[in-house]
């Protein structure tokens, strides 16, 4: 596996093609030729999942807090937009048209609501608009889309029991005080042998992950909250942060990724071509009628380009349609063709922005 | 070839390097790669070096982004009469999707391109 994440990487570069998106192509091309199974590798399923729980936190841990609460109004609308519009239109075409079940339909709204907040930062980036208002408009309205898929996985598809109290306290107690604590404690352990800060992250990630699992929800959202929290001590103390996105990209996300690869049926692909174009265009289609309208009032000229990037989407996507794998709500055939919608998503959009509707230089 | 004619012409000479960032990262952390910028300085360095070996003293700047994209709009900022550019382009997928560098920026640039092999 981990020969399969280095080639991944060396591939990555010389095409120039996302390495998450080789990691996933290699894991399906290994799943389809060997038959080898996520299920029957106990630690896989272990590395994947912490993989998955590690790379959110770290997608919340990149929020600006401050850009958020100084346009809040037109980051939820956006945002909001841009979750709602297609996870409605998904939700109910997987239901109505294709007769999916309901909570698979649901799954499937969840899964292609996503945006890739960190394309979407790489063109804002490009373009030099990332530290205007603007900039900082469009990757809050990311940040809030993701939060509702986040909160989406975490909320609609759980069985509560007693136990939820306890993982609603848990982030409540989080958010109130991992702020102080790690400004406490993260300078205090700085430079020290054996990583205690790396450590001290991950132990809560766990915990708070460990809490999901026991209540019947998702740690998605806890641990994106926990990112969200932290981003600020974090900034504060960025090689920390850095630490443990070494460890997340070069050891965690990918088995998380080559294993979403490896429960990709082939046939399933084959004979589903025509239904992931077809989701392809509802989710594109719905997030320009959530996003574009909004875009054009806040943004203005460019709308057509940033409504194409936040049309994007892999990780959340990714973690979604294989939450709904494991726990049984969708099969793998609906997995398959969910999984190559999310991908196309990453790719496409991006592909069209850039080439047909990128700003004036 | 940049830096002899700058001496020729008595003109002022600015090495531009782009720190190609990957355009479909995982995490927004993935752009911020401060060893890229590293890396960035070493290479400045070194063009810098040979064009002072040449008798110009060149200023330095470093852009993050997509290469033509930052090529062209650190043209329209500052204006210079030529852009010297070498020809070799990105590779691979994007290359075949996204066409080489010097082709965006001999089609988009408003002043003059030379382009060295």
């Amino acid at each position: 596996m981990l020969a399969l994440a280095l080639g991944a990487s060396i591939l990555s570069i010389r095409l120039g093609i996302s390495v998450a998106i080789i990691e996933i192509c290699l894991g399906m091309i290994l799943g389809n030729v060997m038959d080898i199974k996520v299920v029957d590798h106990e630690w896989l399923v272990f590395l994947a999942g912490l993989g998955s729980v590690v790379l959110t936190f770290l997608a919340g841990a990149e929020i600006d807090p401050e850009a958020m609460r100084k346009n809040l109004k037109s980051s939820l609308l956006i945002g909001t937009l841009s979750f709602l519009a297609p996870f409605l239109a998904a939700w109910w075409f997987c239901y109505l048209v294709l007769g999916w079940g309901w909570e698979a339909a649901m799954l499937a709204g969840v899964a292609l609501s996503t945006t890739s907040v960190a394309v979407v930062y790489i063109v804002l980036l490009e373009t030099g608009i990332n530290r205007t208002d603007t900039g900082k408009i469009i990757l809050s309205s990311c940040f809030v889309t993701d939060l509702g898929t986040a909160l989406a996985l975490s909320t609609l598809f759980i069985t509560p029991n007693i136990y939820f109290v306890l993982l609603v306290a848990a982030i409540a107690a989080s958010t109130l005080i991992m702020p102080r604590l790690l400004d406490w404690v993260l300078p205090r352990l700085k430079g020290r042998s054996g990583e205690p800060e790396v450590k001290l992250l991950l132990f809560f990630v766990v915990l708070l992950g460990v809490t999901a699992e026991v209540s019947g929800s998702h740690a998605v959202l806890p641990a994106y909250v926990l990112g969200l929290v932290v981003s600020n001590s974090l900034s504060k103390n960025r090689d920390v942060l850095v630490k443990v996105r070494v460890l997340a990209l070069s050891f965690l996300t990918p088995f998380f990724f080559i294993s979403a690869g490896l429960s990709i049926s082939f046939p399933a692909i084959v004979a589903g071509a025509g239904l992931i174009a077809v989701l392809f265009a509802v989710k594109v289609g719905a997030k320009f009628i959530g996003v574009y309208p909004a875009s054009k009032k806040y943004i203005g000229k460019d709308a057509t380009y940033i409504t194409l990037l936040m049309s994007t989407g892999l990780t959340f996507g990714t973690i979604s349609s294989q939450y709904g794998l494991n726990s049984g709500i969708i099969d793998q055939d609906q997995f398959s063709v969910l999984i190559v919608t999310v991908l196309l998503t990453a790719v496409v959009p991006t592909v069209i922005a850039q080439k047909w509707y990128a700003p004036e230089v | 070839m940049a830096s002899e004619m700058a001496k020729a012409l008595g003109a002022e000479i600015t090495i531009l390097h782009v720190v190609e960032i990957e355009e479909m990262p995982t995490l927004i952390g993935e752009a911020e790669d401060m060893r890229a910028d590293e890396d960035a300085q070493i290479v400045l360095g070194m063009a810098a070096k040979l064009a002072k070996g040449k008798g110009v003293e060149p200023k330095i700047a470093v852009r993050r982004g997509h290469p033509a994209n930052q090529i062209l709009r650190f043209s329209d900022a500052y204006s210079p009469q030529l852009i010297v550019l070498g020809t070799r382009g990105v590779t691979g997928a994007k290359g075949i999707l996204m066409g080489s560098v010097s082709t965006a920026v001999s089609r988009k640039a408003r002043v003059s391109i030379m382009l060295v092999r």
